[in-house]
C-alpha cells in the first residue's frame, strides 16, 4: 500500500494551462533579473508583490497559489554576510532562465559520510564552479532542519546553494540570509496542527527525534521497520479523525516524518518551479538527486530529470524498479553520492561533466576545450573557468600531483600579466608573477597533508570590452587543520594564446571572519 | 602599477626637520595629500636622509610619511628602489673604491671617538658624536689620520654633534648625481627637480646641476650661513618662511611647479552644481581617492559642518549596488552601511585622528572604469592601522571627479591590523 501521497492533484494543476492562463499573474519586476541567477543571495523581487487571482475556477487550483494571493511575497535579499559581490554591470548569465536547476538531497547524496576526505563532493564542487555556477542554480533539499544543516556545513565542504528546502520540504529559505518563504508557510498551515500531531504521536508511544527535528510543520519520530506499516496506518487514521490533512513519510528504514499534506520535497519543488515559471525564468532543465524514501516525490515532479545515486536506500531502489525504470529521464547511478550526480550529468546529457580536476591530464594540461563545446560566446564564463582551473592546477602542484618541470609550471606563469599584483590575505602585496614563481619550488609540499581547495559563490562580471571581474569565496582545508576561507576579487583582461583567453591583472584576498 | 616613466617632477627631500616636522603632523599630511592626488602617478618622490634603514622604518611608524619611489639612506651611502626596497649594488661597488671600514675603526679607537648607536653604523658609514667645542681640534686630526691610512673618505659634521665618515663617493649630493645619471641613462630624466633640506649634510643636494632648492624656515644655521655665503645667481634656491613640508609646498608655489595647492587647504568639492563632470582620467581617480578619504576624516573630526550636501557626497559617492569586502572579513553594502557615519559626525573632534592615502596607483580598464589600489592609513587614539585596498571606480558625471565607487576590497596590512570599526 502506498504510504506516499500522490502528486497527481498538484501535477494536474500545474499542467493545466487554461487554468494558469485564467490567473492574471502580473510579471514581477526584478531588480536585476539577469544578474542574480548564480548568486547565493538572490534578489528575486525588488519590492513587495502580490498576485491577483482571476475570479474563475479557484477550486482545482493548487491551494498555495491562492495563499500567494492572500499573502504578500517579499524577498528582499539583504546584503549582510557572505553576499556575493555585484557591480551591477553585465553579468555572464545574460539569459532569463537557469540552464540547469540541480536539486539535491544532502546526506548520502551530495555528502558521502563514509569519506572523510569528501573526494567526490570536491570533484562536484570543482565542476560546478567551473561550468555551472554562472548559469545554473544549486538547490539543496534535505530532511535536515536548518540547525542540523548548519552543523553539516561545518563538517563537509558544501557549496552555498541559491536556496534550501529544509525539513522534508516544509521550509523554503532563500540565499545565505535564509529568508523563509512566507507563502509556503501559509499554505502549509492549512489542515495542520502541530500540537495535535504531537498528541497522537505520544498516544502511540512513538519516540520523537531531537528537538531540532521537530519543526512548526514537521514532527519526526524513529520507529522500527517491522512496525512501519501498522503505525503509519493507525496514525494517519487518527489524525484524519481529528480533522487534519497530513502526509506521512517513512525513510532510511527508521525515520517517520509527519507533515502537512501539501508538504514534501516534491511539493516544495513544484511550488518553486511554478513560481519561477510565472516570473519567466523557469530552468531549462531540472535534475533532482536523491538516495532515500523522502526523495521519491522529487522524482515524481513533472518534467524533471532524476538520479538515484549509487548506494541508495532500498525503498528508493524499490520505487525505481516499480515506477522509474522505463523513464529515460531517470538514471540509476553506479557511483556513490556526488559521483553519481556527475555520472547523471553525463548519462542524461545535461551539460559538462568533466571538472577541471578530471580534465587535467597527468601533465597538467587541460584535455578539452569545453568553451567551444558549450557554444558559449567568447569571454563569457571564461575568466571564471580560468579561476577554477588555475586554483585546481595550483592545488595539484602543491600536492605534487603533476610533474615537477618548468613546462608544466608554465600553466601558471603564462597567464599573468606583467606588472600585475596581488594582495594576500595575510596582509602583504606582491608582484603576482614573482610570487607565483616563488611557488615553483613548493611542488609536492603538501603531499601528505591532503591539502584541498574549493571555490564557492563564484561570479563573473564584464566590466568593459575584454575586461572581466571575478569574485569568489576561496576555501582551503588540510588534514589536522581548521578550514580557512577567503573572499577574493580578481580582474582579468582578454589575452590571446592563454588557456581560457584571459590573463590575470590583479587579485585581492581577505580572510573571512570565522 | 608603480610609476616607471620619466618623472614630471622629482622631489628629493631630507626627512627629519625637512619633510618631517616632529612637532606637528599637519604639514606632512598636507604635502601627502597634494602628492598622492596630483603627482604620484607621474612623478618621483625621493627621500635622502641620514637615517639607516631601521631608523627609517621607525620614522614611518611615527609620522604620516608617504612611501617614496626611492630612498637614499645612511647619508647617501645606500640607495633603495620601490615598494620592495631593492638595494642598488652598483652604487655599493662605486663606494667600495678606496674604502676600508676597518681602517676607520682603527683611527677611531686611536682617537677614542664616541660612537653613535648601533643602528647608525652601516657598511659604508661610521658615525660618531663629536661635541661642537671639541670639533675644532678633532676634525683636522681625524683627516690627517684617515688620509694616512690611504682612504678615500668624506666627513660630514652636522647639527653641532653628528659626525659621519663615509666613502668619498657617498653623500647626499653624490648619491643624487648617481641617481640622476642612472635615470637619464634609462630614459627617465625628470623634467623638473626640487631638492629640500635643513642642515649641513643637505648642502651637497643644492650643489647638483639644474635643480631647484628649498631651505625650510626652520633650517640650521650652518645651512643658512652657507646660503648667505653663496655668490652669484642663487635664484634657484628658495628660503621658505614656513616650517618643514609646508615650506616645500611654498617652494612649489614659488617655482610654479603645479599643481601646488593641497586638497587639505581647500574645501573638498561636494557637487558639480549645474554642469556635469568630464570623463575621468588617472588624475581624477587619484583625486577622488584622496578627497573621499579626506572628507571622511573631516566629517569624523567635525572639521566640516554636518551638512546634507557633505553627507550625500559620502553616501552617493558609493554606488547603490556597491560592495565592500571589509578587512575584518565580511561583505557589506557600503552605501547602506554609511548611514552609521551620520551619527558619528564630530566624534573625533579634538582627538588625534587622521586618515591618509599612500601609494595611490590606478589602471584604466576602459573609458568608464578604473581599478585603483592604495594604502589607507588611519592614526587615532587606538593606534596606527593600515588597509591595503583595491577599488573599482566607474564614470559618473554627477560627481565632482566624474567617478563613483562600485567595489572596495580591503585587507589589513600586516603589522597594522585594527578591529571591526564603527566608522566607514
Amino acid at each position: 500500500m502506498s504510504v506516499f501521497v500522490s502528486m497527481a492533484s498538484l501535477q494536474a494543476c500545474l499542467m493545466s494551462t487554461p487554468l494558469c492562463a485564467s490567473l492574471s499573474l502580473p510579471r514581477l519586476s526584478l531588480a536585476h533579473p539577469v544578474a542574480h541567477l548564480s548568486r547565493p543571495t538572490l534578489r528575486f523581487f525588488s519590492g513587495d508583490h502580490s498576485i491577483t487571482m482571476a475570479q474563475s475556477s479557484p477550486m482545482s487550483m493548487p491551494a498555495w497559489v491562492a495563499s500567494c494571493a492572500r499573502g504578500r511575497m517579499r524577498f528582499r535579499a539583504s546584503l549582510k554576510e557572505d553576499t556575493a559581490i555585484d557591480v551591477g554591470s553585465e553579468s555572464v548569465a545574460a539569459r532569463a532562465s537557469p540552464r540547469l536547476m540541480l536539486v539535491s538531497d544532502l546526506d548520502s547524496t551530495m555528502v558521502d559520510h563514509t569519506d572523510k576526505a569528501h573526494a567526490s563532493l570536491l570533484r562536484f564542487n570543482n565542476l560546478w564552479a567551473a561550468e555551472y555556477a554562472h548559469n545554473s542554480l544549486l538547490v539543496f533539499s534535505t530532511g535536515r532542519s536548518l540547525e542540523k544543516y548548519t552543523e553539516l556545513r561545518r563538517q563537509a565542504p558544501l557549496l552555498t546553494p541559491a536556496l534550501c528546502i529544509f525539513s522534508v520540504g516544509t521550509e523554503i529559505r532563500y540565499g545565505v540570509t535564509m529568508e523563509p518563504d512566507q507563502d509556503w508557510e501559509n499554505y502549509l498551515n492549512q489542515g495542520w496542527d502541530q500540537a495535535v500531531v504531537l498528541e497522537e504521536v505520544k498516544r502511540l508511544n512513538l519516540r520523537l527525534q531531537d528537538e531540532s527535528e521537530i519543526r512548526p510543520h514537521k514532527v519526526s519520530c524513529q520507529i522500527d521497520k517491522k512496525d512501519a506499516t501498522e503505525i503509519i496506518d493507525t496514525l494517519s487514521r487518527r489524525l484524519k479523525d481529528r480533522g487534519l490533512d497530513v502526509k506521512i513519510i517513512f525513510s532510511h528504514g527508521l525515520d517517520l516524518d509527519v507533515l502537512p499534506k501539501g508538504a514534501g520535497k516534491g511539493e516544495a519543488l513544484a511550488f518553486l518551479l511554478h513560481k519561477m515559471k510565472t516570473e519567466g525564468w523557469a530552468p531549462q532543465e531540472t535534475l533532482v538527486c536523491g538516495d532515500s524514501g523522502n526523495d521519491i516525490e522529487l522524482f515524481e515532479v513533472d518534467g524533471v530529470h532524476g538520479v538515484i545515486v549509487g548506494g541508495a536506500m532500498e525503498e528508493l531502489k524499490h520505487w525505481y524498479e516499480e515506477n522509474g525504470k522505463h523513464n529515460n529521464r531517470l538514471h540509476q547511478a553506479k557511483e556513490r553520492c556526488a559521483g553519481g550526480i556527475v555520472e547523471a550529468l553525463e548519462e542524461l546529457s545535461l551539460g559538462p561533466y568533466l571538472s577541471p580536476r578530471d580534465r587535467m591530464g597527468p601533465n597538467g594540461i587541460q584535455l578539452s576545450d569545453t568553451a567551444s563545446e558549450n557554444g558559449q560566446p567568447k569571454g563569457s564564463g571564461l575568466a571564471q573557468r580560468e579561476v577554477v582551473e588555475f586554483n585546481t592546477f595550483f592545488e595539484k602542484w602543491i600536492n605534487g600531483e603533476v610533474p615537477n618541470d618548468p613546462e608544466t609550471f608554465q600553466r601558471l606563469t603564462s597567464v599573468i600579466a606583467p606588472g600585475s599584483t596581488m594582495v594576500y590575505p595575510w596582509g602583504v602585496e606582491k608582484n603576482l608573477l614573482e610570487s607565483v614563481t616563488d611557488a615553483q619550488p613548493k611542488h609536492g609540499l603538501t603531499k601528505d597533508k591532503k591539502f584541498r581547495t574549493w571555490i564557492d559563490c563564484i561570479q563573473e562580471q564584464k566590466l568593459a570590452e575584454g575586461v572581466f571581474m571575478v569574485t569568489w569565496h576561496a576555501w582551503q582545508m588540510s588534514e589536522g587543520a581548521e578550514r580557512t576561507g577567503y573572499f577574493a576579487t580578481a580582474i582579468f583582461r582578454e589575452k590571446e594564446g592563454t588557456p581560457n583567453g584571459v590573463e590575470w591583472l590583479r587579485v585581492h584576498e581577505t580572510p573571512r571572519k570565522s | 602599477m608603480e610609476f616607471m616613466g620619466a618623472p614630471r617632477l622629482l622631489i628629493v627631500s631630507d626627512l627629519d626637520h625637512t619633510m618631517v616636522d616632529h612637532k606637528d603632523q599637519l604639514s606632512l599630511l598636507r604635502f601627502g595629500a597634494l602628492w598622492e592626488s596630483e603627482f604620484n602617478h607621474d612623478s618621483l618622490l625621493v627621500y635622502s636622509t641620514g637615517r639607516s634603514p631601521t631608523m627609517f622604518s621607525d620614522l614611518r611608524r611615527e609620522v604620516p610619511l608617504l612611501t617614496p619611489g626611492i630612498a637614499i639612506l645612511a647619508c647617501g651611502s645606500e640607495i633603495f628602489y620601490g615598494d620592495t626596497m631593492t638595494q642598488d649594488f652598483g652604487f655599493i661597488d662605486e663606494l667600495n673604491k678606496g674604502w676600508n671600514r676597518a681602517a676607520v675603526e682603527e683611527v677611531a679607537a686611536e682617537m677614542n671617538l664616541k660612537y653613535q648607536c648601533d643602528s647608525e653604523q652601516r657598511p659604508h658609514k661610521v658615525s660618531f658624536h663629536v661635541r661642537k667645542e671639541e670639533s675644532a681640534h678633532i676634525m683636522p686630526m681625524l683627516r690627517e689620520k684617515l688620509t694616512a691610512k690611504g682612504l678615500d673618505y668624506k666627513l660630514i659634521y652636522s647639527g653641532g654633534l653628528d659626525l659621519d665618515v663615509l666613502p668619498r663617493a657617498a653623500g647626499k649630493g653624490q648619491a643624487l648625481s648617481y641617481l640622476l645619471k642612472k635615470l637619464k641613462a634609462e630614459g627617465r630624466a625628470p623634467q623638473q627637480t626640487l631638492v629640500c633640506g635643513d642642515s649641513g649634510n643637505d648642502i651637497e643636494l643644492f650643489g647638483v646641476d639644474n635643480v631647484y632648492g628649498v631651505i625650510v624656515a626652520n633650517a640650521q644655521d650652518e645651512l643658512l650661513q652657507w646660503h648667505a655665503d653663496q655668490l652669484g645667481d642663487k635664484s634657484h634656491i628658495f628660503v621658505a618662511t614656513e616650517r618643514c613640508a609646508a615650506g616645500i609646498i611654498q617652494a612649489m608655489q614659488h617655482f610654479n611647479l603645479r599643481p601646488n595647492v593641497s586638497p587639505r587647504d581647500i574645501s573638498v568639492p561636494l557637487s558639480v552644481h549645474d554642469k556635469l563632470a568630464p570623463k575621468p582620467d588617472g588624475g581624477a581617480v587619484s583625486r577622488e581617492v584622496v578627497e573621499y578619504l579626506l572628507l571622511t576624516e573631516q566629517w569624523l573630526r567635525g572639521d566640516i559642518d554636518a551638512s546634507e550636501e557633505a553627507f550625500r557626497r559620502l553616501k552617493f559617492g558609493l554606488a547603490k549596488e556597491s560592495n565592500r569586502v571589509c578587512p575584518w572579513g565580511v561583505i557589506e553594502n557600503p552605501h547602506e552601511e554609511i548611514d552609521t557615519l551620520r551619527a558619528q559626525h564630530g566624534s573625533q573632534k579634538g582627538k588625534l585622528f587622521y586618515i591618509w592615502a599612500d601609494r595611490v596607483r590606478s589602471i584604466k580598464l576602459s573609458d568608464d572604469s578604473w581599478l585603483v589600489r592604495f594604502d589607507k592609513w588611519e592614526r587615532s587614539d587606538a593606534g596606527l592601522t593600515c588597509v591595503l585596498t583595491s577599488a573599482l571606480l566607474q564614470a559618473n558625471a554627477e560627481f565632482p571627479n566624474g567617478l563613483y565607487w562600485r567595489l572596495i576590497h580591503e585587507t589589513w596590512l600586516k603589522g597594522y591590523e585594527g578591529s571591526a570599526a564603527l566608522k566607514g
